[in-house]
């Protein structure tokens, strides 16, 4: 976030010239595997310095950053985790089965311990209809998510 | 003015003279003003007449507040008596701290909305001191950068995706010019500010952006501790302090924050002029404060560790299948078995995404990845190996270096007094430094020779090099970086007849294999000197450097050959075989051979180091 805004400042783009990300746009970054944002090569001063932008001050807490205010987000009604900024971690784990940003999604569900393994088996069976294609938007995989989630018995009170 | 009037009459009067009247007997204010605690909550260093790290006005109420204590206490109970809640949203931690003096009454903290609602929606219950370490073939983020990650209590805390990062760093205003950002980054100019985000953008930026790894050092505070942390933190928000790279920097600004909560603990005292990441960990970790760290190694380590894996003929696959879709179905693919093609889809999908991670998105790479994805999926569930962790940061040597070198030069013998700031070269004990990696910083040498009786003493300076960096990083079929040199400084030609001191910079870029168990390199380049006994004074001189490094914890051998050609000024070609023994983690025995061949003539010389780190 504040690297993509360093960036864009020092080479003159402006941050608006990225893709709004369901968080609000500069919240997370890198190349994204899946569309959203897009990360940009120049961030070595910032690395060697450890600089930041002025704007992000505790700004994820206090909502003025484009970032929700805590880190989570609200998709028809229900608060979790901004799953299009870990799109691309969150989409390796569905894959693979388990993981850390699965986890975190699991939890800002708030899908109890015994019900993960669950859902996360849920989520990696219906891969392909939560990721249909590589331009698919953070709204719908969480859409997906929830019709999934729906459709199964154990995991259809997280998702009402 | 009210408001310093109103201080000093708090400051004056008793206690119980105070409105509050929260304390029946009177309390020694000018003693209060004096505790670590008060020194540590307003951010003043220790000894006499300091002046407070933090440069804004905003954090005092009294006008001389950031040298004067028993004022600011002044002031600050002076605020208590007129608006007791604001003052206590304002600063909570302090309101805490005077409250336990029994000189604030309890509950003024119930209606802080914003302070409230913040700290019940991050609900921390434990704090963990982040190193990440230097980047991939860049000895100079060697010395790393450290932050805290507050991880939330409760089913929050099974991922640290869900956990905040707390961080210091220099604030640059929008549209700052580039070199100006470098410079001023440096040597000072830019306000430093304390900000919080999610930790997963930190795990985006170090381990996948930046692949470097990072080291979770979990702090043992309790929930007391705790709360201070974060009502202190509260009250530094939008503060500014000044922001230097090498003293007031990201770690130092931590251990002050430590410090607020244990106060009686001197973490700073030792990092006034240089606060290096790395070693302000081991500071904390020599007070106690650490449990055992985790490892999250970045992801080019995982990269490599998957591809270690395989033989050459799968890593010839795994390179096809992340540029071709569809080699997905080709022949020499689908002779591997499921487990066998997962683990392949797996690894081109990270080489995939490793590569493409400083490029713009493309339709056409996401697509490549999402097809190796679905190839992963479709064998099942897999099981994540993890990276092997190497030798802790903090277990590494310590960083400033003492050495007393006793040799020969044909036949003349001398002896050499050296010292090095920081940090590290490529034969000290690899275990904790990053491989390949050579960065010395304020390098000086001082050389006694000569003859007592015979009345030719000398003591003379024999190299002083304020900066060299050396990064060897091994290319394969995977991987091609750059492998490069620079050094700069003052050098003694000690067998030329002058004994001439010449002034240089050199650098060169090439590249290094992995070959012998060891790392073989060659680094074309340039010299720049000055020499003021040459026909030439200044000469730029191409030169060639190759070697062998064998590195390890405790042994390390390097074969260094390198050519110059000075041009009128003749050729100069230069041999040398040097073994590191680290016996200890502070102690290290070195010993050089070389033989140059040189315009002035030909010389042996032996060399033998005693190591001492500090």
């Amino acid at each position: 976030m504040k690297k993509i805004l360093l960036a864009s400042a020092v080479m003159a783009f402006s941050s608006a010239s990225f893709a709004v990300a369901p968080g609000g746009p500069n919240c997370g970054w890198g190349n994204m595997l899946f569309a959203g944002q897009s990360g940009l090569p120049s961030h070595l001063v910032a690395s060697i310095t450890n600089g930041t932008s002025g704007n992000n001050t505790f700004g994820m807490t206090l909502g003025t950053n484009g970032c929700s205010a805590d880190g989570t987000l609200t998709y028809g009604g229900k608060k979790m985790i901004n799953v299009g900024a870990i799109m691309d971690e969150f989409s390796e784990d569905v894959a693979r089965g388990d993981g850390e940003a699965l986890t975190a999604v699991a939890v800002s569900l708030g899908i109890s311990a015994e019900d993960r393994p669950v859902f996360k088996a849920a989520m990696h069976q219906h891969f392909d209809s939560l990721f249909p294609q590589g331009d698919v938007s953070a709204d719908a995989v969480v859409a997906s998510m929830f019709q999934i989630m729906k459709s199964d018995q154990r995991l259809a009170k997280y998702a009402a | 003015m009210g408001r310093l009037l109103a201080g000093m009459m708090g400051f004056v009067f008793s206690v119980s003279s105070l409105a509050l009247d929260a304390n029946p007997h009177s309390v020694d204010l000018s003693e209060l003003a004096l505790s670590g605690s008060w020194r540590a909550l307003l951010h003043i260093p220790r000894g006499e007449n300091e002046r407070s790290y933090i440069d804004d006005p905003r954090f005092f109420l009294a006008k001389d507040g950031a040298r004067n204590r028993s004022a600011e206490l002044g002031a600050t109970l002076a605020a208590f008596t007129q608006t007791p809640e604001t003052t206590a949203c304002r600063f909570p931690a302090r309101y805490q701290w005077l409250k336990k003096q029994g000189l604030l009454p309890d509950k003024l903290l119930a209606n802080c909305d914003d302070y409230q609602q913040w700290r019940k929606q991050i609900d921390i219950d434990r704090i963990v001191l982040v190193l990440a370490a230097s980047y991939l073939n860049s000895p100079s983020s060697m010395y790393g950068h450290t932050f805290l990650r507050l991880d939330p209590a409760g089913a929050r805390s099974e991922s640290a995706f869900l956990s905040y990062a707390l961080n210091f760093a220099a604030s640059i205003p929008p549209g700052e010019n580039g070199m100006l950002y470098a410079y001023r980054g440096i040597l000072g100019g830019y306000p430093g500010l304390f900000s919080m985000q999610p930790y997963y953008e930190k795990i985006q930026e170090y381990s996948r952006l930046e692949n470097r790894d990072m080291w979770e050092y979990p702090l043992d505070l309790n929930s007391a501790q705790i709360d201070t942390l974060l009502a202190h933190t509260w009250e530094l928000r939008g503060i500014n302090f000044d922001y230097y790279y090498f003293d007031e920097n990201c770690s130092f600004r931590l251990l002050e924050l430590l410090e607020v909560v244990l106060p009686d603990v001197d973490l700073t005292s030792r990092f006034v002029r240089a606060a290096m990441p790395v070693d302000t960990v081991r500071a904390v970790i020599d007070a106690g404060l650490v449990r055992e760290p985790e490892y999250r190694a970045s992801k080019r380590v995982e990269l490599e560790m998957l591809l270690a894996g395989f033989n050459d003929a799968q890593r010839r696959i795994i390179k096809t299948l992340a540029k071709q879709s569809n080699s997905l179905d080709s022949p020499e693919f689908l002779q591997y078995s499921g487990a066998e093609r997962q683990a392949m889809a797996m690894a081109a999908y990270r080489y995939l995404r490793y590569s493409d991670n400083r490029e713009q998105r493309s339709s056409a790479g996401a697509a490549r990845s999402l097809a190796l994805l679905r190839e992963v999926q479709r064998y099942g569930a897999i099981e994540w190996p993890r990276a092997e962790s190497p030798a802790q940061p903090d277990r590494g040597h310590p960083t400033s270096l003492f050495a007393i070198n006793v040799g020969s030069r044909n036949d003349r013998q001398y002896s050499t007094a050296e010292w090095r700031i920081s940090y590290h070269d490529a034969l000290d004990s690899a275990a904790g430094y990053p491989a390949g990696a050579t960065l010395s910083m304020g390098r000086l040498e001082v050389r006694w020779q000569g003859d007592r009786e015979a009345g030719d003493e000398q003591t003379q300076l024999q190299r002083f090099d304020p900066v060299a960096i050396r990064s060897l990083a091994p290319r394969n079929d995977f991987f091609s970086p750059l492998s490069w040199q620079i050094d700069a400084g003052l050098e003694r030609l000690d067998d030329s007849p002058e004994q001439s001191l010449v002034s240089r910079i050199s650098g060169g870029a090439g590249a290094s294999v992995a070959v012998l168990g060891g790392i073989a390199y060659a680094l074309p380049g340039l010299r720049l000197e000055y020499n003021g006994d040459a026909k030439q004074h200044l000469r730029l001189a191409p030169q060639m450097v190759l070697g062998q490094l064998w590195q390890g914890a405790e042994l390390a051998t390097e074969l260094n050959f390198s050519y110059s050609d000075f041009g009128g000024d003749g050729e100069r070609r230069h041999v040398s075989l040097s073994s590191n023994w680290a016996f200890s983690r502070e102690n290290a025995l070195r010993a050089v051979i070389d033989y140059r061949h040189q315009p002035w003539g030909e010389s042996t010389g032996v060399e033998l180091q005693w190591r001492h780190y500090f």
